[in-house]
């Protein structure tokens, strides 16, 4: 039997999550992602032209991802994330343009990637930007027999932690994978963490919905007040 | 290519190139050291390269919870013989940097312990004050592709071919000048007891200074590149598999998974990395999990393939 987790959840259930869209006034599109203590602001600039002639690519535009943290895997991370984003976003639609996002972690207590992922994605919405698919990350931690998923800082620090993204909350599309250190665990296991993630990143996707509907519905307040 | 399940170098798609691994290349200048190589053909001047460098240097220990002792650090630094925009030397960086710590961290001495466990870190000198660091030069000599499994196989070689001092001959820190003092060598070395523990070393008995590590957790990596080919009808023909893919490939690929397996147990997986690339396919080509099978089946083939030739 599964003890029970620090802050008292169990082993399938994500943190309570936080989505404020459009907090930035200077940046085309913003978000500030909070799951559970972990914070994460995102701010998207562009599409603009790039400053230096050879960034641009004659047929889409590029994405570049800056995240302001003092983890030593940043650059990983970083090249992780514009891969993602790149491919699901519609980059035909803005050709020999650049499209900048700058991630800060406010507040760190695990889980990171994934909620950077999520700012990063919700910061796109507010901007307009035109996405194939939305990608939803889930962080999951391998404990023999039992998987946690959306792991603090302190059970990170345990055990070895694996970021799965999701194409469309299905198991069987798995769009991405990072591993935060040594796994040791079979094949098996891992595939496990697939079907458990695709079940939890529904709740994912229904609550961006939620933030983007309270969004819209405060900006026609504002305009028919 | 594709349809003639053949590439452009001949070689099959499930197909590794010849590894070459040599190891003590610069003994004279390096505790440890290894010269990789992925050739497709002796006659052919394109390869991958990779010189990897291990050297000694005292510091503080790293404290844990499983070392409360301390251990010893490992710190990688990769650079490249030529500029190359296709290497992203960071990133290449910071995953050797997460793969090779592990390793370092489940390193055991060669020797053996007799009495009750009073099991220190071996790159532990003197507890909690002064510990080995090990720092890995990683050089890109060469690329033609697939240079991240080239790094972490030569990092592994020259781990495995680094020597450690024997910490059994005497180790003395003086906090003054914060010097660490070795008996030389020669030195009549007693059997000290110290309370309940006894300890023995095997390389005192043959007159020897230092040691090799073992290593229980050996990471070998494989990185395969998925092709999807958006034109083709079934499913499963659309998804084409390359194994250890050259330069040229790796820019057409929609998908690079890299998976690391521990050489000792290939069917545990250590590190599984993979997301979209920049190919020229820009379209999305998700994984399945037959697929992720397939992949670790290909990685447990790869891993005692390799640890033939590295142990050889």
């Amino acid at each position: 039997m599964t003890e029970a987790r620090p802050d008292g959840r169990s082993a399938n259930s994500l943190r309570p999550l936080s989505c404020e869209l459009g907090c930035l006034q200077a940046a085309d599109g913003s978000a500030l992602w909070k799951a559970g203590n972990t914070h994460v602001l995102a701010a998207v600039h562009g599409p603009i032209a790039p400053r230096i002639a050879m960034e641009e690519h004659a047929e889409a535009f590029r994405i570049q991802v800056v995240i302001q943290t003092s983890s030593s895997n940043c650059s990983e991370w970083e090249a992780f994330l514009t891969r993602i984003l790149t491919s699901c976003c519609c980059t035909q639609l803005y050709p020999r343009c650049i499209l900048s996002i700058t991630i800060h972690v406010l507040s760190h207590d695990g889980s990171i990637l994934a909620a950077a992922l999520h700012a990063a994605v919700s910061a796109l919405m507010d901007a307009g930007i035109e996405m194939r698919t939305l990608p939803v990350g889930v962080t999951c931690l391998l404990l023999n027999p039992d998987i946690l998923l959306d792991p603090t800082q302190v059970e990170e620090d345990e055990s070895a932690s694996l970021m799965l993204v999701l194409e469309n909350s299905d198991a069987d599309q798995i769009l991405a994978c990072y591993s935060s250190s040594s796994l040791n665990q079979s094949i098996h296991n891992i595939l496990k963490c697939s079907v458990v993630a695709a079940r939890v990143s529904q709740a994912i996707s229904a609550f961006w919905r939620i933030a983007v509907e309270s969004k819209v519905k405060r900006q026609c307040e504002t305009i028919f007040s | 290519m594709l349809q003639s399940h053949s590439r452009t170098d001949g070689r099959l798609l499930a197909q590794f190139r010849k590894t070459t691994i040599q190891q003590g290349i610069l003994s004279k200048h390096a505790s440890g050291s290894a010269l990789i190589s992925f050739r497709n053909d002796e006659s052919q001047d394109e390869s991958t390269s990779i010189l990897a460098a291990v050297t000694l240097q005292v510091g503080q220990p790293r404290c844990t919870a499983a070392f409360s002792a301390g251990r010893g650090d490992i710190d990688v630094t990769v650079s490249s013989f030529k500029e190359d925009d296709s290497i992203n030397i960071s990133v290449l960086q910071s995953y050797l940097q997460r793969t090779l710590d592990v390793c370092v961290q489940e390193a055991q001495e060669d020797l053996i312990n007799t009495g009750e466990q009073n099991h220190y870190h071996p790159l532990l000198l003197v507890p909690a004050k002064a510990a080995i660091g090990l720092v890995v030069t990683v050089k890109i000599l060469q690329n033609a592709g697939n240079v991240g499994d080239a790094a972490l196989l030569a990092c592994i070689a020259a781990l495995m071919d680094t020597r450690i001092p024997c910490r059994e001959h005497g180790i003395s820190l003086d906090e003054k000048t914060g010097r660490i003092w070795w008996q030389p060598k020669g030195y009549d070395f007693e059997r000290k007891k110290e309370g309940s523990v006894t300890t023995w070393c095997r390389c005192s008995e043959r007159g020897e200074t230092q040691h090799k590590m073992r290593f229980p957790l050996l990471p070998l990596p494989v990185t395969i590149g998925l092709y999807c080919n958006e034109t083709s009808e079934v499913d499963d023909k659309r998804r084409n598999w390359l194994v250890d893919p050259s330069s040229a490939e790796e820019c057409l690929m929609s998908t690079m998974i890299t998976m690391v397996v521990d050489g000792h147990a290939p069917e545990q997986i250590l590190l599984l990395d993979f997301c979209p690339s920049f190919g020229e396919n820009n379209s999305i080509c998700s994984l399945r999990t037959k697929d992720l099978a397939l992949v670790a089946q290909i990685a447990k083939a790869r891993a005692e393939e390799l640890k033939r030739i590295l142990v050889a």
